[in-house]
């Protein structure tokens, strides 16, 4: 090798236990310590995602009472409309769904009680560092919202598996709760909202969306009286 | 040696031509003629080299029937290189090469390994009692004296060898190239010369050094004026001649981008990928991933590649407290300016204790205002090292959920925002973290020893 040692050229020992460019010097002091990953210290940015509906179910009250078969023949109504097994089954062009009735009934319509409505609020939620918070309905149609415990309400909300983000935890939460009104519903509001999105049923729609702002970079040398009165700078 | 004569002569002898203790009698007519050689840029004679043809008879000593004794030991003498070369009393004094044993005042060293003997023709007469003979040698001198010695003790904090320098020659062409991107890229390539021959003796076969003993000459000549604040060393190579004497170089240097690199890393290459949140469709949840990979100098701590990711990723998390979510806050008045307020660094020292002392600075940001809490939160972290040959390369990745507006994305990411590239007094950090390794060496110096180089003759050492 006609190469010198490196640790020659420095005027150490070849085999001195500090060898010129693989040995280093660390103090292994512990830097880290006292070192935060930031993580959302910020409630309202801590939903990881939040996805809840409210279905409403009606009883219209109307009753139908069905008349006797008023078609003489052996056929039946089927909502087929060919043979599975048939040989010319690819080249059909059939109307789907047969929903054409042989018979010739009409039935009788009866009112029997005023309409009813349900409602089942049901979703689910996910959550970092914070709990969930069950949520429900106070009114729905601009009347008083009533539990209906013909359907059991069920809820919980606990730890996502494997929820630990170095020692934040991470919930998660499932609701499914049924209400009712004792009072006709008197208007259309149906409660709205995703705080994971950070917005509501009745935000009113911009007439465009806001273009991303930028920032000078940091080579950039500022130009003071481009300042945009009211801007908050950071002291 | 030195009596050994081409044969008795009744002419009178003018001047004196031996060579390597062969003296030619007054038999031998010569012819000296030289050629000027140039040195590779055509702007000067590095050198002189002169043929000394010599064409005369060798004749039959006293007392012997042939000159087979006589021949022998001229071609042994004549056609050795680098003896000494005595060409006097002809009105052309040419005296090359150590003279009985050294080199003495008024003769000059051949500079480069000559003397060179180049023709030995024979034509015999008089049945073997004598012969016609011609001869040339070449020599490399100098005509114009050297200038005064450079050297150098010590630079910084690396050692170099002290060892003065005369140079035969010294120049370099450059190269300059724009991408199409529009960064510039440099290329110099060289030529370092120096003179080199037998010494003391013919028969020394060892070197007392070598051109890579000068490649100091290369930094302090050129590699100087590298202004790596702007540019970083992206190749460099230096190629000493077998003979020793020469050493071509040549490195290329590239525009460095955007963003410097992090103190210690001789490489470091990245990417920071922000999109929309999968879950939860819209522009209000986002995932940012930083990801780098990081080739830290092989003598300093390993751990610098993590300290480095640290910081950035510390860095442009916090930048999300500038996010908003509430709809009030999407006032344009109240648009926030992420400015970079992290103060400059002290000036770099130590790898280990510039990174603590810059994540102590970061412990909280200054750019952060007490008030606005932070909008993110990790979801994702992995490193890759690289093994056995890969182990130069470690890389960091780190995923993070962000939550502001469409309209604050670009800020709450921390887009185009980086750490401090220059310390408190001004200069770039990574360019002072690194220059030791960016000049005529790395951490390894890689000297060429000469005392492992011989010349190998046949039957020689």
């Amino acid at each position: 090798m006609p190469f010198l040692h490196s640790n020659v050229v420095y005027g150490l020992p070849a085999n001195d236990p500090a060898q010129v460019g693989k040995t280093n010097n660390d103090s292994d002091s512990i830097i880290e310590q006292a070192i935060g990953i930031p993580w959302s210290s910020n409630r309202e940015a801590s939903w990881v995602y939040f996805d809840c509906a409210v279905g409403v179910m009606l009883d219209s009250g109307i009753v139908v009472h069905n008349r006797l078969p008023q078609y003489k023949s052996s056929a039946f109504d089927t909502l087929a409309s060919v043979a599975l097994d048939d040989p010319k089954f690819d080249a059909l062009a059939g109307p789907g769904v047969n929903v054409a009735c042989r018979d010739q009934y009409t039935d009788i319509i009866q009112r029997m009680g005023h309409a009813r409505y349900w409602f089942r609020l049901w979703g689910q939620a996910l959550r970092v560092g914070y709990k969930i918070p069950i949520p429900g309905i106070k009114t729905i149609g601009g009347v008083p919202a009533i539990p209906y415990d013909k359907n059991p309400q069920w809820a919980y909300c606990g730890i996502a598996p494997g929820g630990n983000y170095s020692g934040v935890i991470l919930w998660r939460a499932q609701w499914s709760l049924w209400y009712t009104t004792a009072v006709p519903p008197k208007n259309q509001t149906i409660p709205e909202a995703d705080p994971s999105a950070h917005i509501t049923g009745t935000s009113e729609l911009p007439k465009e969306m806001q273009a991303p702002y930028s920032r000078a970079d940091d080579n950039a040398k500022r130009t003071p009286t481009f300042d945009v009165p009211g801007i908050v700078v950071p002291k | 040696m030195a009596n050994f004569t081409t044969g008795p002569a009744t002419l009178p002898d003018v001047g004196t031509l031996s060579y390597n203790g062969c003296v030619f009698s007054p038999l031998f007519a010569t012819e000296m003629s030289g050629k000027p050689i140039q040195d590779n840029a055509n702007r000067t004679i590095k050198l002189m080299e002169y043929s000394v043809s010599v064409d005369g008879y060798v004749t039959l000593p006293a007392g012997a029937t042939s000159i087979n004794s006589t021949m022998d030991s001229l071609r042994r003498l004549l056609t050795a290189r680098g003896g000494s070369l005595t060409y006097q009393g002809r009105g052309f004094d040419l005296v090359v090469g150590p003279v009985a044993g050294g080199l003495i005042a008024g003769t000059a060293r051949d500079l480069a390994w000559g003397p060179v003997p180049e023709l030995l023709e024979f034509q015999p007469l008089g049945g073997g009692r004598s012969a016609k003979v011609k001869w040339r040698v070449k020599t490399h001198i100098a005509e114009i004296a050297g200038g005064k010695p450079r050297s150098r003790k010590s630079r910084g904090n690396k050692l170099v060898p002290v060892k003065d320098g005369l140079l035969l020659q010294f120049n370099y062409e450059t190269l300059v190239g724009y991408g199409e991107d529009g960064y510039s890229s440099l290329e110099i390539r060289g030529t370092l010369e120096i003179p080199l021959a037998r010494n003391p003796l013919q028969t020394t076969r060892t070197l007392p050094h070598t051109a890579d003993d000068f490649r100091w000459q290369v930094e302090d000549r050129i590699m100087d004026g590298i202004d790596l604040a702007r540019f970083r060393v992206a190749k460099r190579n230096f190629s000493v001649s077998r003979d020793k004497r020469v050493l071509e170089w040549d490195f290329s240097m590239e525009e460095r981008p955007y963003m410097d690199m992090p103190p210690e890393c001789t490489i470091a290459r990245g990417t920071y990928s922000v999109r929309p949140a999968k879950v939860g469709m819209g522009l209000c949840l986002w995932l940012c991933t930083l990801r780098a990979t990081y080739t830290v100098r092989a003598d300093s701590p390993r751990r610098v590649a993590w300290l480095a990711f640290l910081t950035m990723l510390k860095f442009r998390m916090d930048a999300s407290w500038s996010g908003f979510i509430k709809k009030d806050e999407q006032n344009p008045r109240r648009r926030f300016f992420v400015r970079n307020l992290i103060p400059p660094p002290d000036p770099f020292t130590a790898p280990v204790t510039f990174w603590a002392a810059l994540l102590r600075s970061m412990r909280k940001n200054p750019s952060t205002p007490e008030s606005e809490p932070v909008k993110a939160w990790l979801i994702d972290f992995s490193f890759d090292e690289g093994m056995y040959l890969d182990s130069k390369t470690v890389t960091f990745s780190a995923t993070w959920r962000l939550t502001t507006m469409f309209s604050h994305i670009l800020l709450a990411s921390g887009l185009w925002t980086k750490l401090p590239d220059t310390d408190r007094d001004g200069n770039n950090i990574w360019a002072t973290s690194v220059r030791s390794v960016s000049g005529m060496q790395s951490w390894l110096p890689n000297r060429l020893d000469p005392k492992l180089d011989v010349i190998v003759d046949f039957g020689g050492q």
